[in-house]
């Protein structure tokens, strides 16, 4: 099963990566850690100077980057903001990084911003509208773009796919590649009443470039169901890790990133996440290959 | 319901506490659409409300914790951001302010946020090369009145009615609580950036003028002769402000 | 206002005055100058002039439902004593209590 793994090639160091706080700047440039790369948000770095950009130069003259966007809005009904994409592909094209992804959801509307990922119904009509969008952006930026699963919770009457299926074609229509967010599944599974394995078993693994890894918060339904928040406030939940697990197991590793957005921890207990996932990719890998692209 | 028909009726119950919900969602006895609806709508409002505390630290402090959540939660409602780019949210902050009954006994809190607003555009202002102000020791004595210079992206020349830097200063810097000196009831003052470090100070009258007039595009000459207007100006202490800073990156000689 | 001739005679000799004052102060001007940062700086940025970031995550820990609600301000400014204006009125003041949400 793992060795002739027909997985797309992966365009950054199949090792396990952190996202970038600058907090952390100086004990990243500083001392030996399990970080083979870093992942920021574009958004973030979309001022024209400063001291923004003179931290991600550093970081990207001496590691891989991956540029994560949240503000592209792929599934909004009302067009994809051009302002933005220029915005986005002068970044793109300044600091090369080696993935682009962005998220299945929607975030704008008219001309306003929610700063969160809305949920979108998984129909023939919103199929074509995130196809259309995701070629438009593919040839703006002159790139691949991985696209992430969503956390939900809600889901709509009328869908007529799967999560899965939806994302399968979208790939499959734009030749875009996959991130998969196992924190995310695992929320939405709870949350919707669905079995996270099963879901991963279905996901079309050969098109996923990329791992999420995150943590999520409790909350409850005033039915005294157990509601999962998406909240990257802490370290990956037991059950998190042993999805994880399993899937590199089966499929092998995959470049894989430790989210923490929220509550940010000191460097070093990061990092002990991120070197976790670090040798759980390695015990994964087929006897004789070197973790190391 | 079309797709845009469902983010139309989304969006309008997101920023509206007691609207009723979207039609097309599924329920069940195991799902209390209430509370999963509310997920979104406290997403949204946090976040957005987080972003303000970020960017208007001092205005927070002046307001305390809970009221200035309050007070965020109002104008997020009535201006949404524009741009996926949240480092800017808050252009229409001081407006809003200025116009919001609770806080008509500050009025200075208007003047507070403008000049938080300005230091974040100076913060992420484009970079340029200083120029070394020895080039001015090579200029013709003859050509200086009319030599203009580009300055800074990085750099605001602000006025205020109000003692705006001092009452940022007393709130947000250590120590200075003891030794606030606090002389004038109008302030001005350039914000500009050093090794990409905010930095700010303030400006007696005709330097304001004078360095205005210089951001604007007029001459050495004519900026110091419009602030030689203002009683007690001293061009030579301009020029010193204008030279320490290093706020020159160019030097246009009118040929 | 002066007029040009006296200012272009000036502005030669203070010039030179404000290079020689600048080569003097250059490392004083530049550590005074220099302002710290208090308890403005959230996690995740290094710098409080850096101003909000985006997001991709959620939370659960707040509720922005728009009851009514009342406030008590704590701001530590409302005992900051500031020059008076011109009326001779006392800037100090207090917050009006915000008693309901006027969006909701």
């Amino acid at each position: 099963m793992i060795t002739g793994n027909p997985r797309i090639k992966p365009c950054i160091p199949v090792r396990a990566g952190a996202g970038f706080k600058s907090v952390h700047y100086d004990e990243i440039l500083n001392g030996d850690h399990a970080a083979g790369w870093f992942e920021v948000h574009a958004e973030n770095y979309m001022g024209e100077g400063g001291r923004p950009h003179e931290m991600l130069e550093r970081l990207r003259a001496d590691y891989p980057l991956s540029f994560h966007g949240v503000g592209l809005s792929i599934g909004s009904a009302d067009g994809i903001d051009t302002t933005h994409l220029s915005r986005l592909k002068n970044l793109c094209d300044r600091y090369q990084p080696n993935i682009f992804s962005e998220h299945l959801a929607w975030s704008s509307h008219g001309d306003s911003f929610f700063n969160d990922l809305l949920p979108l119904p998984y129909t023939k009509e919103t199929l074509s509208l995130v196809v259309s969008h995701i070629d438009q952006i593919q040839t703006s930026l002159g790139r691949q773009l991985l696209l992430e699963n969503p956390s939900a919770y809600l889901t709509f009457e009328e869908n007529s796919f799967t999560e899965v299926e939806f994302l399968n074609q979208v790939a499959c229509r734009t030749g875009c590649g996959l991130l998969l967010d196992v924190n995310n599944v695992f929320v939405s599974a709870n949350n919707l009443g669905f079995d996270a394995q099963h879901y991963l078993t279905e996901f079309p693994v050969e098109k996923v470039g990329e791992i999420h890894l995150a943590g999520f918060s409790k909350d409850q339904d005033s039915s005294d169901e157990s509601l999962l928040v998406d909240a990257h406030d802490r370290a990956p939940a037991e059950a998190i890790w042993r999805l994880f697990m399993s899937l590199v197991g089966r499929i092998g590793p995959v470049p894989t990133l430790i989210e923490w957005d929220n509550n940010i921890p000191s460097w070093i207990e990061l990092n002990a996440e991120v070197q976790k996932a670090g040798q759980i990719l390695d015990a994964a890998f087929p006897l004789g290959e070197v973790a190391n692209v | 319901m079309s797709n845009i028909g469902l983010q139309y009726s989304f969006v309008k119950s997101l920023l509206a506490p007691d609207a009723v919900l979207p039609t097309g969602l599924v329920s069940d006895q195991k799902i209390d659409l209430q509370k999963r609806f509310s997920v979104y709508r406290n997403n949204v409002m946090s976040s957005l409300v987080s972003a303000l505390t970020v960017a208007f630290p001092t205005v927070e402090k002046i307001v305390g914790d809970q009221f200035f959540k309050a007070m965020a939660a109002v104008y997020v409602r009535q201006y949404p951001p524009k741009s996926p780019v949240l480092m800017f949210y808050g252009d229409e902050f001081p407006m809003f302010l200025r116009g919001f009954a609770p806080v008509s006994a500050l009025p200075y809190l208007s003047d507070v946020a403008r000049l938080e607003q300005l230091r974040r555009q100076v913060y992420h202002a484009a970079d340029a090369p200083s120029l070394s102000s020895d080039v001015f020791s090579e200029i013709a004595e003859s050509d200086l009145f009319l030599t203009s210079v580009s300055l800074q992206p990085a750099s605001e020349i602000a006025a205020f009615q109000s003692p705006t830097f001092s009452i940022w200063n007393w709130n947000s810097v250590e120590g200075n609580r003891e030794k606030q000196d606090i002389l004038s009831t109008r302030e001005s003052g350039l914000i500009w950036r050093v090794n990409n470090e905010v930095r700010m100070r303030l400006l007696p009258l005709g330097i304001e003028v004078f360095l205005r007039n210089l951001k604007q595009g007029l001459s050495l000459g004519e900026s110091a002769k419009e602030a030689s207007a203002t009683p007690g100006f001293d061009l030579t202490a301009a020029l010193t402000t204008l030279f320490e800073t290093r706020l020159v990156t160019a030097v246009n000689l009118r040929s | 206002m002066a007029s040009s001739k006296l200012i272009a005679i000036a502005l030669a000799g203070a010039v030179t005055a404000a290079l020689t004052t600048t080569a003097l102060t250059a490392n004083t001007a530049e550590a005074a100058a220099k302002e710290k940062c208090f308890g403005v700086s959230l996690a995740g940025e290094n710098d409080c002039a850096a101003g909000p970031g985006t997001t991709c995550a959620g939370t659960s820990t707040v509720d922005y439902q728009g009851n009514a609600w009342k406030l008590v301000p704590k701001g530590s400014c409302l005992t900051m004593e500031l020059p008076n204006d011109s009326d001779g009125n006392a800037r100090q003041g207090s917050l009006s209590e915000l008693e309901r949400d006027p969006a909701a």
